[in-house]
């Protein structure tokens, strides 16, 4: 008899997420199983319960957990609320101008979240940037303090957080028919209705993916609070990091971690079931009609809520009336002002950092103070900092690769909703997005020891790839949320494979979504500090460990040198790529036209 | 209208009890068919009737829980829809957005390693047939609703499947475009002798298209049979229903020999065909004639109760004496423009 | 050994670059962990204090021995890296640098580290305090008050000055964590540091340092966490008045800024020495920490960052203008006393417990 295909059926389905499940089981669960292990067990290793119900009863543990729930349901709000303009404004330009823009999403992108908080700090500072202004302006008498408040926090951790919300909602828009908007407008429809009551709910899924992986991302924040925040801001990650590190109680971190995690899953599934916001995009058909009459309230409820918005912003939207011929539509609408502060708030802490790489003074102060090129001179005559550098680079794209390769098809099954699976992928998922960095590492390294892997560059690879997948899959879930599966039963239909039609035809139309992955894939690995530093050997430097260890003893300007270093490299890979590529295309379309 | 010799023609597709269903509801019940080489044939029926099922299960985009699926004398129960020789074009066309008129076109053939020369030659020919000659560089999203449909149509004709399945093609086109993609659809299929298996729900396309039509409800096909014989003799309410208004008489077998009494209509005469004793019978609006008063032929009584007129007919709602309303139809015209309610 | 290091990755990054991702898996250099027999790795504090230890001991141990120091990144505080090194058997470094005798303390009774060898003539020169069968002091770091003297007209001579909000108005500064700033607290209140284990001994001790916590809380400005912070908070004048270690201190100083030290109720730890239990080279390890132990390398380290060499005989090598502002210099210890981790080791954790409750509400 003949085999029945992949991509049919949900025996395949499950299939496409063997891979991830089996490569987060061994990587990811084993190691923190363990670990998490401990919470079960006293000084002397005999079994109780003692300390998880310390966790529980801990008022410490209480506060900072209410603490970080609030902080991050504000962040995961905030990040959404500033990327999706952005993401709207990007997903119309192309070419050069979206290159560009581009450029400004990441520039916060490839600083070390360290330096970038740093940055923070010099925006927020008593002699800040902002404080400076304002005094020297003759605004102010006394400087203001937005240092070590929940505001200077939020801003932090929104900051960090914000282009990867861009980057999802993006992915989801890319598949948005633009014919859509005449097909309204020919309905009746302002602009204002039809992008709340058409555009907006089709890009739903990346919304929501978007406002649960900001919400995950900032339970295990740790960098921003520390440095920008008050104790009143202390969040979870720290008290873990503190019983790990000066009380010395893993036992008592463990528990606290579990207590803390529960939690958190708590209120995602809760959030799924009240909200059905889903990080796997749709609510699957079963679902929808289990809930009937409640999912038919939401359903009113939430047409009320977007033609109440419609009213609402209709004058920011315009009449809709047909410009005058050969001239756009006006460039400067809401989304544009909009997104363009965004554009600006994204890049701006990374710009200031760059007068203060060339200061002659030995601290990352604002304002800087002379003019001296020796921190540049610092990086580039060390073969150290270079090293580290290259490193970085190859175990990134490296990472990302591994990464694509693994969270793609899981992906596609998962928004193919024909995966059985789906709950334990995204339970793993939300782990290895929640969990402290640190905790996770140093549970790796355990693990990784039995298997020959810690001091060595494979051993770094998988260890950042258990971080990395998650981002790739929750980003392509979105890119797939609107994407015609129809296409690939057509492609079939045609004489096409399952791996030819992905390549033809899923790739190419997806493609914004995939680059977007592999980008979050590298970064995440670019600066992660906690699996270099446990796992990688010591001889083999990374950029991130560099950057610690300069930070370690006093915040040097060398980390200002180095962050705009990067951001000139990067700004000068993208541009010409862009411009090699449209030279080409303007080539053979010379070609053809002769020919 | 009738092409007897389909008969004689062997048998391209053959369908062996396939049944299949979803979460216990059965989309399909076994269902058995037969398609000859050159046939088309229509899968009608409502929406959820199971016809886009039954297509699924025909092209390998669904596999059915159990049955045969035979196609040229070869078992494809679970074979790929790539390795089966078929050609689908969909509802909503599944053009592929980011490839030109022409990719899309030439993508089966560059599927089964043509050379690009011969790839030119041939979506060329096909791009005259369905007249988009000028439109091969346009991405589908620059093209009508027409023009779409015949992209998606031409590229599922330039491989030559030998069997072409198409699940509402003409669905999102309006009226006019659509009776022409109809004579388009016809010429085509005569001029490549393709055998073809239509999805519709819109009975006057089946009765225009097909060599033969086959009636489904809920999961299973009701009746099959050529347009004139299912637009006539329908062999149960629903598919009476389906193909437009029916007048439905209860009749009674009043003699041995078959003859029957249908009392609204105060006949009684032998039936065609064998019937039961007792059941029901249907006269199409347009069987009813009017007359000033009895004739030689069968007739009863009335009172026109209601008039719509449809520009080439005219419709009815007469009131029998029996108190049983008819709806009649005749020909616009000035014998029988006359009529009016009341008389 | 740079140099290799250089020759390794170009030799990655080329064939990364060049083809699959595959290539660079398959690649033996990429999963090459296996380190020689002729270098010792050290997990050590890394920035300023790599490059004073490369300065003073690594480089004259190489050019002595043959053996290359490798300086690796380690975590702020190593605890938990040697507890998971010892227990995996996976050594990522030999021995580890500038560790607190506090945090040593506390590996040893995790039965943790390797026992050293205390028999050269310079180990012996170093004080009793500074050393034990575990442990070896390389060098002192106090902590202490520092402040800008920009920012007040007048001296500031004691922790009671820094409570002195009316007296002294400017921005203060106080460590997140328990140990330390309760110690301040009670120092501010009157008691001599040797005292605060006595006082601490019933909960009316420890009302009493949280009731001084109390007072000063409204006026603290920042609380830092991560002692790397405090040259900028000092420097960007973030703090006026800020209670650091002195070396931090120090480096703003060194970098020309009006900042003071007050060593009066300063507190000391030693940073030295241990090396994980078990570690294949603990013999090289060991002959390396006596090395280093040599007052002449310990003044050149001390010339570097501003830190208080263990063996007393080193300051015969440094500048005495540098030596003022050591805190080992017999003058400014006299001021201090050592930080009691043995009696803070077993209360540290009800401490931080109820440290962190005071600090969130």
């Amino acid at each position: 008899m003949a085999r029945s295909p992949i991509f049919s059926t949900a025996a395949a389905g499950n299939l496409l997420v063997l891979p991830t499940i089996g490569f987060l089981l061994v990587f990811m669960i084993w190691p923190i199983g363990q670990m998490l292990s401990l919470a079960f067990l006293d000084s002397a290793s005999n079994f109780t319960f003692n300390n998880i119900g310390a966790a529980l009863f801990s008022p410490t543990v209480l506060r900072t957990s209410t603490t970080t729930l609030s902080i991050a349901l504000i962040s995961a709000v905030l990040c959404t609320l500033i990327a999706y303009p952005i993401a709207l404004y990007l997903s119309r330009r192309t070419g050069r101008v979206f290159a560009l823009l581009m450029i400004m999403v990441l520039i916060p992108f490839w600083i070390s979240v360290l330096v970038r908080t740093i940055a923070w700090f010099l925006v927020f500072g008593q002699n800040g940037v902002i404080n400076g202004t304002l005094t020297s302006l003759g605004l102010t008498g006394e400087a203001w303090q937005m240092l070590y408040t929940r505001g200077a926090v939020i801003t932090g951790i929104v900051h960090a957080i914000a282009p990867i919300s861009v980057l999802t909602i993006l992915g989801a828009m890319q598949n948005v028919d633009p014919r859509l908007a005449a097909a309204s407008a020919s309905l009746g429809a302002s602009p204002a209705r039809h992008f709340w009551l058409v555009y907006f709910p089709l890009t739903k899924s990346g919304v929501a993916a978007s406002f649960i992986l900001a919400f995950v991302l900032s339970l295990g924040i740790f960098v921003q609070p520390t440095l920008l925040g008050s104790p009143r801001e202390t969040m979870i990650a720290q008290v873990i990091i503190q019983q790990i590190d000066e009380l010395f109680n893993w036992n008592m971190a463990a528990a606290i971690a579990i207590v803390f995690l529960v939690l958190a899953l708590l209120i995602v599934v809760i959030a799924d079931r009240v909200f059905g916001i889903s990080l796997a995009g749709r609510p699957t058909r079963q679902a929808g009609a289990r809930r009937g009459r409640l999912h038919a309230l939401q359903q009113a409820a939430s047409r009320r809520m977007l033609m109440l918005l419609a009213t609402l912003t209709g004058p920011f939207f315009g009449s809709g009336a047909p410009a005058p011929p050969g001239k756009a539509r006006a460039r400067f609408n809401a989304t544009a002002i909009l997104a363009i502060i965004g554009l600006v708030w994204l890049a701006a802490p990374a710009l200031f950092l760059i007068p203060v790489s060339v200061t002659d003074s030995n601290f990352l102060e604002w304002p800087p103070r002379g003019f001296s090129l020796r921190w540049y001179e610092a990086y580039f005559t060390s073969s150290i900092w270079i090293d580290a550098t290259l490193r970085s680079i190859i175990v990134g794209l490296v990472t990302a690769s591994v990464s694509i390769v693994l969270g793609i098809p899981a992906a596609m099954a998962l928004s193919r909703g024909e995966v059985s699976a789906k709950p334990i992928v995204m339970g793993l998922v939300l782990l290895s997005l929640a969990i402290p960095n640190i905790l996770l590492a140093l549970a790796m390294f355990y693990v990784f020891s039995t298997l020959g892997l810690v001091g060595t560059d494979l051993g770094l690879v998988i260890g950042q790839t258990v971080f990395a997948v998650p981002y790739v899959i929750v980003a392509m879930v979105a890119a797939f949320g609107n994407y015609n599966w129809q296409l690939n039963t057509a492609a079939g239909t045609l004489g096409a494979g399952g791996l030819r039609t992905f390549w033809i035809i899923t790739m190419p139309i997806v493609r914004v979504g995939v680059a977007s992955s592999f980008v979050f894939a590298f970064i995440r690995s670019f600066e992660e500090l906690s699996v270099a530093m446990f796992i990688s050997s010591g001889l083999s430097t990374t950029l991130p460990k560099r950057i610690w260890s300069e930070a370690h003893f006093n915040i040097s300007p060398t980390l200002a040198a180095v962050s705009t270093v990067l951001i000139i490299g990067v700004t000068t890979i993208v541009l010409s790529v862009e411009f090699f590529t449209r030279r080409a295309k303007a080539t053979t379309q010379k070609g053809m036209s002769h020919g | 209208m009738e092409r007897p010799d389909h008969q004689q023609r062997e048998i391209k597709l053959k369908l062996h009890d396939v049944h299949k269903s979803y979460n216990n509801l059965h989309a399909l019940r076994p269902t058995s068919l037969e398609v000859r080489t050159g046939e088309f044939v229509t899968l009608l029926g409502p929406s959820g009737s199971g016809k886009t099922t039954l297509l699924s299960i025909i092209a390998g985009i669904n596999f059915p829980d159990g049955g045969m699926v035979e196609i040229g004398g070869v078992d494809a129960t679970y074979l790929p829809s790539r390795k089966r020789d078929i050609g689908v074009v969909f509802q909503n066309y599944a053009l592929f957005p980011h490839l030109s008129v022409f990719e899309n076109i030439a993508f089966p053939l560059r599927m089964r390693g043509m050379a690009a020369t011969e790839i030119d030659i041939k979506v060329r020919r096909v791009l005259e047939t369905v007249n988009l000659a000028t439109v091969g560089d346009r991405l589908p999203s620059e093209l009508s609703g027409g023009q779409q449909q015949r992209v998606a149509f031409g590229r599922c004709v330039v491989y030559e499947p030998s069997i072409i399945l198409m699940d509402e093609p003409l669905g999102a086109l309006d009226k006019r475009l659509r009776d022409s993609m109809q004579e388009e659809i016809k010429r085509l299929h005569r001029q490549l002798g393709t055998t073809i298996v239509y999805i519709t729900h819109d009975q006057t396309e089946a009765l225009t298209l097909s060599d033969r039509i086959c009636l489904m409800n809920q999961g299973a096909i009701v009746q099959s049979g050529a347009p004139r014989a299912m637009y006539f003799a329908p062999e149960s309410r629903f598919a009476a229903d389906f193909f437009g208004i029916a007048n439905i008489f209860a009749y009674r077998q009043t003699d041995t020999d078959g003859t029957v009494e249908i009392a609204d209509l105060q006949v009684t005469g032998k039936p065609g065909r064998d019937v039961a004793a007792n059941g029901q019978m249907m006269v199409r609006p347009q069987c009813f004639a009017f007359a000033d008063g009895p004739d030689d032929r069968p007739s009863v009584p009335g009172r026109i109760a209601s008039l719509e007129q449809y520009g080439l007919y005219s419709q009815y709602g007469v009131i029998l004496p029996s108190g049983k309303a008819v709806t009649v139809q005749r020909l616009t015209d000035s014998a029988s423009s006359s009529w009016a309610v009341g008389d | 050994m740079a140099r290799l290091l250089k020759d390794l990755s170009r030799r990655q990054f080329l064939k990364t670059a060049g083809s699959a991702t595959a290539v660079a898996l398959a690649a033996p250099a990429f999963i090459r962990s296996a380190s020689a027999a002729d270098m010792l790795a050290i997990g050590d504090a890394g920035g300023a204090y790599t490059a004073a230890w490369t300065k003073a001991f690594y480089e004259p141990f190489q050019a002595e021995t043959g053996v290359a120091v490798i300086p690796v990144e380690r975590r702020d505080n190593p605890a938990a890296e040697v507890r998971a090194v010892v227990e995996t058997g996976n050594y990522r470094w030999d021995l580890c640098a500038s560790i607190g005798q506090d945090v040593a303390h506390t590996l040893v009774e995790n039965d943790l580290l390797e026992p050293l060898d205390l028999s050269s003539d310079d180990v012996a020169a170093i004080p009793d305090t500074m050393k034990d069968d575990h442990f070896i002091a390389s060098d002192v770091a106090a902590f202490i008050l520092a402040y800008r003297t920009d920012a007040f007209h007048r001296e500031i001579t004691s922790y009671a000055d820094m409570w002195d909000v009316e007296g002294f108005p400017g921005r203060r500064g106080m460590r997140q964590f328990a140990r330390d700033t309760i110690q301040i607290a009670l120092l501010a209140d009157g008691v001599p540091l040797a005292e605060i284990p006595t006082v601490l001994a019933d909960e009316a001790g420890w009302a009493r340092a949280f009731a001084k916590l109390d007072a000063i809380r409204p006026n603290v400005d920042v609380w830092w966490s991560s002692a790397s912070q405090t040259p900028t908070l000092l420097q960007t004048r973030e703090t006026d008045i800020c209670p650091t270690f002195n070396s931090r201190a120090q480096s703003v100083i060194d970098a020309g800024s009006p900042v003071k030290i007050v060593w009066n109720g300063g507190f000391f730890t030693n940073f030295g020495w241990v090396i994980p239990k078990g570690s294949p080279k603990a013999d090289l390890a060991r002959q390396f920490i006596s090395f280093c132990a040599d007052p002449e390398r310990q003044a050149v380290a001390c010339g570097e960052i501003g830190i208080g060499p263990s063996n007393p005989g080193a300051f015969d090598f440094i500048d005495p203008a540098r030596s003022a502002s050591l805190p080992t210099l017999p003058e400014n210890l006299a001021q201090m006393g050592p930080l009691d981790f043995r009696f803070w080791g077993p209360v540290q954790e009800q401490a931080a417990e109820r440290f962190n409750n005071w600090l969130l509400s």
